[in-house]
């Protein structure tokens, strides 16, 4: 898959693209505001973006991803702080920090199925909880 | 008369007026020295007079279901103005009255002025408190965003380091470590999910640090597990995490080597509580005994007893040689070292 990282920390960010590439994933951009992140995007059309809530400058993930749904991206949470709300109308789910490696790496097995719409998709790892979707809220990638 | 002189004394402001013409018949000493004007003086005025917030024809309103009635009485709050100008908050309690024939209004009246200070100094306190109260709320949320940020940079390091190096018993240290930061970080999530922010509840925290293992090891299909876990059981967060790093070691170890590759099985976790101690069992039917059983005795003297087989991983947190045997739980070896 086309991945786009939106992380201001740059070491959680590093270690992420080393895994996704290890995996045969494409990390097209790492962004850390929301700005780099929406010029990334429309740059390098990723599929799917892993999105930190607070980011650089101030920023917000939940803004980030709002951006990102229009432009046709999945978006999955990567945070802290995951909302506790349902934001199936923005995000695939939200990935609890810290993640490690092969966290990441089902989780995106998880979220790849999802967005393909793939029958029967594995339910997903520990530290991953999935938002309530509306069919319309993610078209294909 | 004895009467007069207890309702001229009386700590009420005490008001009679007429309910013909609303003239006063008479105003007691309180009210007198309050509102400092002398009984002739108040003789010429009416309710109203003193009531600026009232008008003649609000006052008359206000009383005219007691007329009507011919009877009953009446509570409200208004302000008295002064012969100075100066203004107080009043709770008024009128009567309607009849004495000789004639029906009479019988008011007794509270300065309420302390009263009503004191309820504004209180909801200002009520707002503060709460205000309070949120921001520590934000503040709360804000470190536990931090914590695990902090966290996850110890997590990615490890793993970046793991990355790198070639020795496989070096990597699989590191990735050990990166496991135990995961473990420290269930209980900070737990922590903090529950509100409490400074008791677990060990028996919710147990299943799901078991449950994630399991899931971690991605074996779930193959090893069931059994948990039996007394519920409504509070640890402190310095208690939980050894706990909660011995239970993790316990069980990666079960599910790593008692099942061979691919083998089936079950690994047991159990929680009981005494007067006051807690007992945790590790146990799984794997290979090397029918049953290996590891129990902890957690007290409060932070002593902790370990019965059973003693792996790797005890004799790693009991800094003990090893011993070879795996016994069976009933008649348990024992190990003890300190926290």
């Amino acid at each position: 898959m086309k991945i786009l990282i939106v992380e201001d920390e740059a070491i959680t960010a590093l270690s992420m693209e080393a895994t996704l590439q290890d995996h045969g994933h494409e990390v097209v951009a790492i962004a850390d505001d929301e700005s780099s992140a929406i010029r990334a995007a429309a740059e390098h059309t990723p599929e799917l973006a892993l999105v930190d809530m607070r980011l650089s400058r101030g920023d917000c993930g939940l803004s980030v991803a709002r951006h990102l749904r229009e432009r046709g991206v999945v978006v999955v949470f990567a945070t802290g702080n995951c909302p506790g709300q349902d934001l199936g109308n923005l995000a695939l789910g939200c990935l609890h920090k810290p993640i490690s490696d092969d966290q990441l790496v089902r989780s995106l097995v998880v979220a790849e199925a999802r967005a393909r719409q793939v029958g029967n998709p594995p339910p997903p790892p520990p530290g991953m909880h999935l938002f309530a979707q509306d069919d319309a809220s993610h078209p294909q990638g | 008369m004895q009467l007069g002189k207890i309702v001229e004394d009386a700590a009420s402001e005490i008001f009679v007026f007429s309910a013909e013409d609303f003239r006063f018949l008479l105003v007691n000493r309180g009210a007198r020295a309050n509102l400092g004007y002398t009984f002739e003086e108040l003789r010429e005025l009416t309710p109203w007079d003193l009531k600026p917030e009232l008008t003649e024809e609000q006052f008359r309103g206000k009383v005219a279901p007691l007329i009507e009635s011919e009877g009953g009485d009446l509570v409200f709050e208004t302000v008295h103005k002064r012969k100075d100008g100066t203004l107080y908050d009043v709770s008024v309690h009128l009567q309607l009255l009849m004495a000789r024939e004639e029906r009479v209004f019988f008011a007794a009246i509270r300065d309420v002025t302390h009263e009503n200070a004191l309820n504004l100094e209180l909801v200002k306190r009520q707002a503060e408190l709460e205000k309070a109260l949120a921001s520590r709320e934000v503040l709360l949320q804000e470190v536990n965003h931090r914590v695990k940020n902090s966290l996850q940079v110890v997590t990615s390091l490890l793993q970046l380091h793991a990355r790198q190096v070639s020795d496989e018993a070096l990597r699989q240290a590191l990735m050990d470590a990166r496991n135990r930061v995961a473990v420290v970080a269930t209980i900070h999530q737990r922590l903090y999910m529950s509100g409490e922010h400074s008791m677990v509840d060990v028996g919710e925290f147990l299943s799901q640090l078991t449950q994630d293992t399991v899931r971690s090891l991605d074996i779930g299909a193959r090893i069931e597990t059994r948990l039996d876990l007394e519920e409504e059981i509070s640890l402190g967060i310095d208690q939980a995490v050894p706990l909660a790093l011995i239970l993790a070691e316990l069980v990666t170890n079960s599910l790593k080597y008692a099942f061979g590759e691919n083998g089936k099985g079950t690994v047991g976790v159990s929680l009981r509580s005494q007067s006051d101690s807690l007992t945790v069992s590790v146990w799984d039917d794997g290979v090397g005994s029918p049953k290996t059983c590891r129990t902890l005795a957690w007290g409060p003297s932070w002593s902790m007893r370990c019965r059973g087989k003693s792996g790797p991983p005890s004799r790693r947190i009991a800094g003990r040689p090893a011993r070879n045997s795996r016994s069976h739980c009933r008649k348990a070896d024992r190990t003890r070292f300190r926290t």
